[in-house]
């Protein structure tokens, strides 16, 4: 007997568990017609030992979890949801005239005149019709959870609503309240918004939920891409036609939402012209506070050095005179601040700037060629030279296809160059003005050949255009020209220098570009007669006859 | 006389090398530059801190008044850098147009408008962007009105001078973006139609991240005595742009590879090189029928639509962008960082070009070209012009975005 005891043990204990859950079963259908999605109050504890529990531990249980579950924010809620319902509680009280008579100076409300008043009336809706509980539902539908608490706990029972949320009610309303929920499923039905949808949502009244649905911010984040971008491009299509009317337009206007990350002290100006000019006025203003307060600060903080300056200077003086010891006269006065250089600095940008100009006016591009505005004087030297060569006439041109030295220069460059070592380093510059120079003071007086290409002069050429290597590399396209040029003012080949002889005069160094040399190094006028002459000199005691008659004629044409 | 002279400087150009000018003075910070206050303020608040290697040198001789040529890498700044000389040197209280900046695509110009715009914000300038495709009577009433500096297309911009809208008296500077080519054949003519209506003697600025050797020989028939800040081409590949390429059998395995790769794309934003507009209507058409959303842009679209395409790009509405060479130069778009070859380029300098849309300013990027077996010696000439390095596609190409 025993072994078949020991034996029926695990039976009798699922028996019992079979057992019970009949029981429960049967309890669900006797008090709530069978509805699955309805649960109710644990009632009356089953007298199983084994599912026997202490009293409270089960709602301790489900607080736990419900702690668990809901933040922080949900549960000072409730805590102050509980304090409403107290005060509710209480107000009732006092209404129904229970706790008056005693205390009636507590109350600022006469509620003695209250009950009466009440009396003849169905007072404060504590029995609760349908319409009122709906109505409660919905201005603040979780106070009145706890506010009924007190009352008979089997006329209220649980229920789980549409939007998942445990609801407690009378059970006379139940059927109200499935039918309520019932409606709202068919409303939303066509909408259907996605569940995170709904967890945005506040739970107020399910209708209001349904409104609140369709306001157009909810909309725009329900709606495709598409959508969004065609409403984006129609924003900016009337932001553009906006823009059209306008005279100023600035960044802000044209932005068009673009995703730019821009420094810390971005700051995003108005599209209002006016409220645009304000903010600039103020952030003006500020600058200048900032600027005026940060000026004092340093103000002050040097008069304070000064004085503690001054205050050390006499403890030491003290401290000297105590020991005995000579006094130091040397003051160490402080040196004026040094001056802001900028003024300077913007002189030098401009002058630099304009001479700039200069630099580019005397140079013609070869695409700017025949525009109005090009000047005529602000012609290169070779430029300059280049014409007066064309204009002049045939017969007395210097002879460029002279066998000799046309074949000299195309053939044997290196030669050339070789022959002209000593002045290998300054090439160019000496083809510019060189030719006259060199010929009119000639050979015998060197002297004054220094100071006309003067260490100033070469130096200007040198740095500004030479040292360039574009200079440089534009050299090349007159290699012909100057290699011409090269050739004659050469002091080694004195007799051909007498050859051309350009005037010194300021026609020939023209007001191009190269305006500071004229100045630089202008030659007195006695002194050029002086070298003429000279040169005449020499030429007639060479007494060569071609090159002589070519200089004569140049020379009579400016010099008469 | 000219005519013979320019022809011995080409002949004798061909053989010099270019580089660099020697006497270029480098100013490590704005406050540096002397540059006006309310311009400072205004290239603080766009975000730059410090001027970038271009900006260091090319600002000064630019305000100066000098003709510079200036290379620097892809979005290094260059467009910032004449900007901000241009805002420095230009006097606000004329207004008429002082400043011509001519560029190679409408996109462009407007985008120069912008960064003009925003840097010289507190300034209050006033910045047109004279683009085709735009109404003219708005064109003509805004040049109307004055504008300091005007942006925009070579003929659009011929255009107005010819109708006297734009007047050429004042303007004192011609800048060229994407100077090579501005000055390649499509264009030069046109260029030049334009300079024959500027004052002789104009402040000419040359900007590219490439300027071959023969556009840098024809500079002197229209600028004198240039700076140059030149690159060399084994310099011109930023480091932060990381190039793959992905070897495929068949053309149309490009099209798997390129859905594959989907998911990578949309990490930020990322732009699809095809060498054709039939093409790229194609691979739009056939991205979207596998429901992958992709925008697409070239140049047969009406300018309204490609207006607003390039607006939700810059929105960050639209992530993937397929199109042509036409978006291959120039545009700033800072969320790119990754750039898809699906056709390889038709020149080295395009190459260079095209991937430098991504890695704006020194942030990341990732360059992955899709080559057909007959396309790695393409590659590989490129990988060997410009001294760099092309690897096969890792795995991980997404961890390098």
């Amino acid at each position: 007997m025993s072994k078949s005891l020991d034996i029926c043990k695990a039976s009798l204990v699922s028996l019992k568990a079979e057992l019970l859950r009949k029981q429960d079963e049967a309890n669900k259908a006797k008090s709530f017609s069978g509805d699955t999605f309805i649960r109710p109050i644990p009632g009356a504890k089953t007298p199983s030992c084994l599912l026997q529990s202490n009293e409270g531990v089960e709602k301790r249980n489900a607080k736990d979890l419900e702690e668990e579950y809901t933040p922080d924010i949900e549960n000072s809620l409730k805590k102050s949801r509980d304090v409403l319902a107290m005060k509710a509680k209480l107000y009732d009280k006092l209404v129904k005239g229970e706790m008056v008579s005693e205390q009636d100076k507590t109350f600022l409300v006469d509620f003695k005149q209250k009950v009466t008043e009440n009396e003849n009336k169905t007072a404060y809706p504590v029995s609760s019709t349908k319409e009122n509980v709906e109505e409660q539902e919905k201005s603040d539908p979780d106070a009145d959870l706890d506010k009924y608490d007190s009352g008979a706990d089997d006329d209220w029972i649980d229920y789980t609503d549409f939007f998942g949320r445990t609801r407690r009610c009378l059970k006379t309303d139940l059927e109200f309240f499935k039918k309520r929920d019932q409606r709202i499923e068919k409303e939303l039905e066509p909408l259907t918004p996605p569940p995170n949808e709904m967890k945005q949502q506040t739970p107020i009244t399910a209708q209001k939920f349904v409104k609140e649905g369709r306001n157009p911010e909810e909309m725009s984040e329900l709606v495709s891409s598409d959508m969004r971008r065609e409403q984006l491009r129609l924003k900016w299509e009337e932001e553009e036609r906006k823009l059209a009317q306008r005279t100023d337009i600035h960044y802000e206007d044209i932005r068009f939402d673009e995703v730019r990350e821009h420094g810390v002290g971005y700051y995003s100006f108005s599209t209002d012209e006016k409220e645009r000019h304000r903010q600039q006025a103020e952030l003006k203003k500020l600058r200048e506070q900032t600027k005026t307060t940060q000026i004092s600060v340093q103000k002050l903080k040097e008069k304070r050095a000064a004085q503690m300056a001054v205050r050390l200077k006499a403890i030491k003086r003290r401290k000297k005179e105590k020991l005995g010891l000579p006094l130091d006269s040397s003051s160490d006065e402080e040196a004026p601040p040094p001056k802001a250089p900028s003024p300077e600095i913007v002189e030098d940008m401009d002058a630099e700037r304009a001479f700039e100009k200069l630099r580019k006016a005397a140079h013609v591009r070869p695409w700017d060629h025949g525009k109005d505005g090009l000047q005529k004087p602000l012609l290169t030297q070779e430029e300059w030279n280049e014409k007066q060569r064309a204009e002049r006439k045939p017969d007395f041109a210097w002879n460029y296809d002279d066998g000799v030295k046309v074949s000299k220069n195309r053939s044997n460059k290196s030669q050339h160059v070789d022959e002209d070592d000593h002045e290998d380093g300054e090439e160019d510059d000496e083809d510019m003005v060189g030719p006259s120079l060199d010929m009119f003071i000639a050979p015998n007086n060197p002297n004054k050949q220094s100071t006309i290409t003067s260490k100033n002069y070469k130096q200007f050429i040198h740095n500004e255009l030479d040292d360039e290597p574009t200079a440089t590399k534009n050299k090349p396209s007159y290699d012909d020209d100057s290699d011409d040029l090269d050739s004659i003012p050469l002091p080694t080949e004195s007799k051909k220098g007498a050859e051309i002889a350009p005037p010194p005069t300021y026609e020939y160094y023209g007001p191009s570009g190269r305006g500071p040399k004229a100045q630089d190094n202008f030659i007195s006028v006695n002194e050029m007669q002086d070298s003429i002459s000279k040169g005449f000199s020499s030429v007639k005691s060479m007494n060569k006859p071609r090159p002589v008659r070519g200089i004569v004629d140049d020379d009579n044409d400016d010099d008469d | 006389m000219a005519a013979k002279r320019t022809g011995l400087l080409t002949e004798d150009l061909s053989h010099v090398e270019f580089e660099t000018s020697e006497d270029v003075e480098v100013l490590t910070t704005f406050d540096n530059m002397k540059l006006r206050e309310d311009l400072v303020r205004g290239i603080y608040s766009y975000g730059f801190e410090r001027p970038s290697a271009i900006q260091q040198r090319a600002i000064k001789p630019m305000i100066k008044g000098r003709d510079v040529i200036a290379q620097a890498q892809s979005g290094t700044g260059k467009t910032a850098t004449f900007s901000i000389a241009m805002l420095q040197s230009i006097d606000t209280q004329l207004r008429d147009t002082q400043v011509l900046c001519l560029s190679p695509t409408r996109e462009l110009a407007v985008q120069i408008q912008k960064v003009v715009l925003a840097l010289g914000d507190y300034l209050n300038v006033q910045c047109h962007a004279c683009i085709g495709g735009t109404n003219l009577g708005e064109d003509l009433r805004k040049l109307d009105f004055g504008q300091h500096i005007v942006s925009g297309t070579p003929g659009r911009v011929f255009d107005m001078i010819r109708r006297k809208a734009l007047r050429t008296r004042n303007i004192k500077t011609l800048v060229l973006d994407e100077a090579d080519e501005m000055l390649n054949k499509g264009f030069k003519e046109q260029i030049y139609d334009v300079y024959r209506f500027l004052p002789p003697a104009t402040q000419v600025i040359l900007i590219s991240a490439t300027l071959p050797h023969e556009i840098l020989e024809m500079t002197n028939k229209f600028m004198t005595d240039p700076i140059r800040i030149l690159v060399k081409r084994d310099e011109l590949t930023l480091e932060g742009i990381k190039q793959f390429f992905v070897a495929v059998e068949r053309e149309e395995w490009k099209f798997d590879t390129l859905c594959d790769l989907y998911d990578t794309l949309t990490i930020t934003q990322a732009v699809i090189f095809c060498s054709t507009k039939r093409k790229v209507d194609w691979l739009t058409e056939k991205m979207r029928e596998s429901n992958f959303t992709v925008s697409s842009m070239h140049g047969d679209m009406p300018q309204k639509e490609r207006d607003a395409i390039m607006k939700e790009f810059r929105a960050g509405q639209t992530r993937v962008l397929i199109t042509t060479d036409i978006w291959a130069r120039g545009i700033d778009v800072q969320q790119v960082s990754l750039v898809i070859n699906y056709d390889l380029p038709n020149n080295r300098e395009l190459y260079i070009h095209r991937i430098g849309r991504s890695g704006r300013f020194g942030r990341k990027g990732v360059a992955i070209n899709f080559v057909k077996s007959d396309d790695i010696r393409i590659l590989r000439d490129i990988e060997q012009y410009y001294s760099t390095q092309i690897d096969e596609m890792p795995m991980n190409v997404a961890d390098l975005i």
